[in-house]
């Protein structure tokens, strides 16, 4: 693991965890409809050659389903529907506002490196792979709102890996931003339904509630992954001691306090609350939340952490 | 461990101290450290904020240095002064000699207080002098005894030796005690008289009493603010003490042969006693109160503190003793209680024989002067005019033979030997009295009605036609005055006085008043027996014994009570002076053989001025109280002490501050 941000792709992934990723594939709780037939059996009855069931025509069904058969037997008309194989869309959403690029290891390397991981693992599958950011810097960043959200769209294959790794290196942690207004513009712009991961500490002052619910609401699958940096888990440990004024990288708002026992308590008990509290709100909503510390490897997060959450097989 | 200042001090910490608190609340110096959210730690303080306001009050090494600074200058400013250890600077002891100081209250022993006065002196001297790990400074001591005056007994040294000698050579007096004068004779041996600048303070002065405490002056003496007393006490609280507050013998106006006496003793102690008084004449005893004079306890009065003694009246019935009498009264107590003062136990009166006076008239012949000197019970009275009276006071003036009153009738002499003389009219020919004119119709509007001279003379009758205006000098007492001046003067120059009436009886209606007739004779009277009221009076410690012997007498020798014997020189007119007398008893001075040539002068110590022997437990002067002090080590001022480690650790904040600023 190196606590660094990464220079180059390959510092993103390595080809040995690239040929250990190799081996999994992405898999959604849900089984979605795309736009491509792919290598899933879909829910939705459609054009596959797999039998799944008739019903009634109505008015505007297309004749070609028609089961002649059928009507010849009961003289009623019944449209013949089967198992439609579909690809799997997944979206990489990576929080790329300032507070990102705090924590040692800095918390946006970490989630730079999972999202590379992830993205991999989409493309070796032939997933439809996108990725979204919000908060940051960097080529293509729609500012809506002031949610300043960038997306490449539509990646495909290996051979992309390449141009997703680029666009992760171009992607850099800066300003604030309004997370629910940022997983508006892109749960809205998102054609069709999949898996949605997001990599985010969720320390929202405005709050995570209204976010989660866009991602949620449109159908996504969605995967909240929180990275924390040790500095936000134990901070007796990493250097909050004394008197200090503590200022907020993204909105400069501060804070006086001195680190005494009683505070250093409140502090622990007020983060157990919020990720309790983050918890319960994504249980409530099929949200699978993922806490996760920057010490650890990605490697073992993917491998370990998220195959036993599911995301990964 | 003992503080001059404490309430200064503790105003001074209560003044910087809560303010630095304050200020370490609201200008603490925070380190800035930006992180990713302030979200959860501002949710954070805020609770604690709530529920406790003083959480922040955690320990900071900066805060916890400022706060010894500011808490060792405070205790700077209450000016502590540790005991033990050798001394520094200058230090006067004080040591009181007076007559309470000879009481035998020693619960060990037989010891005067004074001893034991002495014996402290000594023990502080040895550790002012003496050093200690402190010690070695520049400390000097000086030693006073004091009564009623202070006397140097050593300078300021540094050798305790020195000292301890002049200590123990001190001897005791039975005169008052007063604080003022010792306290002016160290402050002038601590003062350094710069020729250009003038009187210049040296630094502070310690000041170390050693007395029982009570001292007449308290009340009107106050420390100056470069000084420092410090009292220790010597004496018990409840010391028992009976002693004489008047004897008195006088001769009976009828019989003048026999002399009665009488007296009046007192209580000083809290229990009532019973005592009784023995009359001793020439050493022989004669009498002893048959019954013992039962004496209340003393009682103090708390708003003021004054004592007030429980008393009783001894009298005892004339005696015939037609020639002069050393009278002895002593007293002794008829109850098992102690008496721990013997001084004030004895008392003793000088009865001269008694006589009659001689008197000479000088004036015109005839008059209403001669006819009332005439009716008058004298030994001898004889008239001459005034040139018959300048011749012979220009000669010799033994050559007048040798009256005890000259009265003046309305006539002024060129010269007034020494003598004692009564004027009428004309104005004495003496420095002091300026006659400027005249004033008519004149009455008397003041007099001093409790002078020997106006026993029986009421001068609201009198009115005076003329009376001549005189301008009295400093030593002219003025006894009678009118609205334009002195009606009545006397003058007391030791072998010259005077008795001056400013007008003419005649120009008055004051012949045919009574109160002419008793004047006179009373004028007569004490200024005839000036000296044998004087013997019969005494003389108290303190006092500056003077007599006069026989004109041309080379040397005189005067016994002391307690056995010791002062050569005298009288001055040419035969009068000897010594003082101050220290010891009360009978001193005998003798300048010839035979009766003639010798006097007893008795010198009594009489009433509570030393007779009240609760030792105080503290002293009041002015406004100041000045606790007792009992402990025997030096004192050390250690306020530079304090004040060099504030500032150390000012330095250190300094270094912990820069360093901290660094990082």
């Amino acid at each position: 693991m190196s606590a660094a941000r990464a220079r180059s792709i390959d510092e993103l992934i390595d080809s040995a965890l690239m040929s250990r990723l190799d081996r999994l594939d992405v898999v959604s709780r849900k089984i979605f409809a795309g736009k491509l037939q792919g290598e899933r059996r879909s829910k939705r009855r459609g054009r596959s050659v797999e039998f799944a069931d008739f019903r009634p025509y109505v008015h505007g069904d297309d004749l070609r389903f028609v089961d002649w058969n059928i009507y010849g037997r009961l003289d009623r008309l019944f449209l013949k529907m089967f198992l439609e194989e579909e690809d799997l869309s997944l979206l990489v959403v990576i929080d790329a506002t300032a507070s990102m690029a705090s924590g040692e290891p800095e918390k946006f390397a970490f989630a730079q490196r999972l999202a590379m991981a992830l993205g991999y693992v989409g493309l070796v599958n032939r997933n439809r792979v996108t990725l979204a950011s919000f908060g940051g810097a960097g080529e293509g960043t729609q500012v809506r709102g002031g949610s300043g959200v960038r997306r490449l769209a539509n990646l495909r294959g290996r051979r992309r890996t390449r141009e997703m790794g680029q666009w992760l290196l171009d992607t850099e942690p800066a300003g604030g931003g309004d997370f629910a207004e940022a997983m508006k513009t892109i749960a809205l712009a998102r054609q069709g339904r999949g898996v949605m991961v997001l990599l985010s500490d969720l320390l929202f002052r405005e709050g995570y509630e209204r976010g989660l619910n866009y991602a949620a609401g449109r159908g996504f699958d969605v995967f909240a992954l929180q990275v924390l940096s040790p500095q936000e888990t134990d901070p007796a440990a990493h250097g909050i001691v004394g008197d200090l004024r503590l200022v907020d990288v993204e909105d400069g708002g501060e804070t006086e306090i001195t680190a005494t026992p009683a505070v250093l308590e409140r502090y622990r008990s007020r983060l157990e609350a919020f990720v309790s509290g983050l918890r319960e709100f994504c249980v409530r909503r099929n949200i699978m939340h993922v806490p996760l510390d920057t010490t650890q490897a990605v490697d073992a997060v993917i491998l370990e952490t998220l195959r036993r959450r599911g995301l990964v097989r | 461990m003992t503080w001059l200042t404490p309430l200064t001090g503790l105003l001074a910490a209560a003044a910087v101290i809560p303010p630095l608190v304050a200020l370490y609340f609201l200008k603490l110096r925070r380190k800035r450290r930006t992180i990713s959210s302030t979200l959860l730690w501002s949710r954070s303080v805020e609770d604690l904020e709530a529920n406790a306001p003083w959480q922040r009050l955690r320990p900071n090494l900066l805060f916890l240095l400022q706060l010894l600074v500011l808490v060792a200058l405070a205790v700077a400013v209450a000016q502590p002064i540790a005991e033990g250890g050798g001394g520094q600077g200058r230090t006067a002891l004080l040591i009181d000699r007076s007559g309470s100081m000879l009481a035998t209250d020693d619960p060990n022993g037989d010891a005067t207080r004074l001893d034991r006065a002495k014996a402290a002196a000594v023990a502080r001297v040895e550790t002012l002098l003496g050093g200690g790990w402190l010690g070695g400074g520049d400390a000097e001591v000086m030693v006073i005894a004091f009564d009623e005056r202070g006397e140097v007994r050593a300078p300021f040294t540094s050798n305790a030796r020195t000292a301890i000698e002049a200590i123990e050579a001190i001897e005791p007096s039975d005169a008052t005690s007063l604080l003022k004068p010792a306290l002016d004779l160290a402050r002038a041996f601590a003062t350094n008289v710069d020729p250009e600048s003038g009187p210049n303070e040296v630094g502070d002065l310690s000041i170390e009493l050693f007395s029982d405490g009570r001292l007449e002056d308290l009340a009107t003496t106050v420390l100056r603010s470069n000084e420092r007393l410090r009292f220790e006490p010597i004496g018990a609280s409840d010391a028992p003490n009976l002693g004489f507050e008047i004897a008195a013998a006088e001769r009976p106006a009828d019989t003048p042969g026999s002399i009665a006496v009488f007296a009046s003793v007192f209580n000083a102690g809290f229990e009532e006693r019973l005592v009784r008084v023995a009359i001793a004449v020439d050493g022989v005893v004669q009498s002893v109160t048959p019954e013992p004079v039962r004496l209340p306890a003393a009682r103090i009065d708390p708003a003021t503190g004054v004592m007030e003694p429980g008393r009783g009246d001894v009298a005892f019935l004339p005696f015939e003793q037609p020639r002069d009498a050393l009278i002895e009264l002593s007293l002794r107590p008829a109850d098992d209680l102690p008496d721990v003062l013997a001084t004030d136990d004895r008392a003793a009166i000088v009865v001269p024989p008694p006589r009659r006076l001689e008197v000479l008239r000088v004036g015109e012949s005839g008059g209403v002067l001669s006819m009332l000197l005439e009716g008058l019970p004298l030994a001898r009275f004889e008239s001459m005019s005034l040139a018959r009276f300048d011749e012979l006071a220009s000669g010799d003036p033994a050559s007048l033979g040798g009256f005890d009153v000259v009265v003046l009738d309305g006539v002024a002499p060129e010269t007034l030997p020494p003598g004692r003389y009564l004027a009428f009219g004309a104005i004495a020919p003496l420095e002091g009295l300026d006659e400027f004119g005249t004033r008519d119709g004149v009455m008397v509007r003041s007099m001093q009605r409790g002078h020997e001279i106006f026993r029986n003379v009421n001068l609201d009758e009198l009115v005076v036609a003329t009376s001549r205006l005189v301008a009295p000098g400093a030593d002219v007492r003025v006894l009678a005055e009118s609205a334009g001046g002195p009606l009545v003067m006397s003058v007391d120059r030791g072998d010259l006085r005077l008795i001056q009436v400013a007008f003419d009886p005649l120009d008055s209606n004051w012949p045919l008043l009574r109160s002419f007739v008793n004047f006179t004779a009373n004028a007569i009277e004490h200024l005839g027996s000036a000296d044998d009221a004087a013997a019969l009076a005494g003389l108290v410690p303190g006092d500056t014994l003077t007599a006069t012997v026989r004109a041309g007498v080379a040397g005189a020798t005067l016994a002391t009570p307690d056995g010791g014997s002062v050569a005298l020189v009288p001055d040419p007119s035969g009068v000897v002076a010594w003082g101050p007398v220290r010891r009360a008893g009978v001193h005998e001075l003798v300048w010839g053989e035979g009766d003639d040539a010798r006097r007893r002068i008795a010198v009594n110590r009489f009433g509570l001025d030393e007779g009240r022997l609760d030792a105080a437990d503290a002293l009041r002067l002015g406004d100041e109280r000045v606790a007792a002090s009992r402990t025997a080590g030096g004192g050390i001022d250690l306020w530079p002490w304090l004040l060099g480690l504030g500032l150390t650790l000012l330095f250190a904040e300094w270094i912990v501050y820069q360093r901290r600023a660094a990082a």
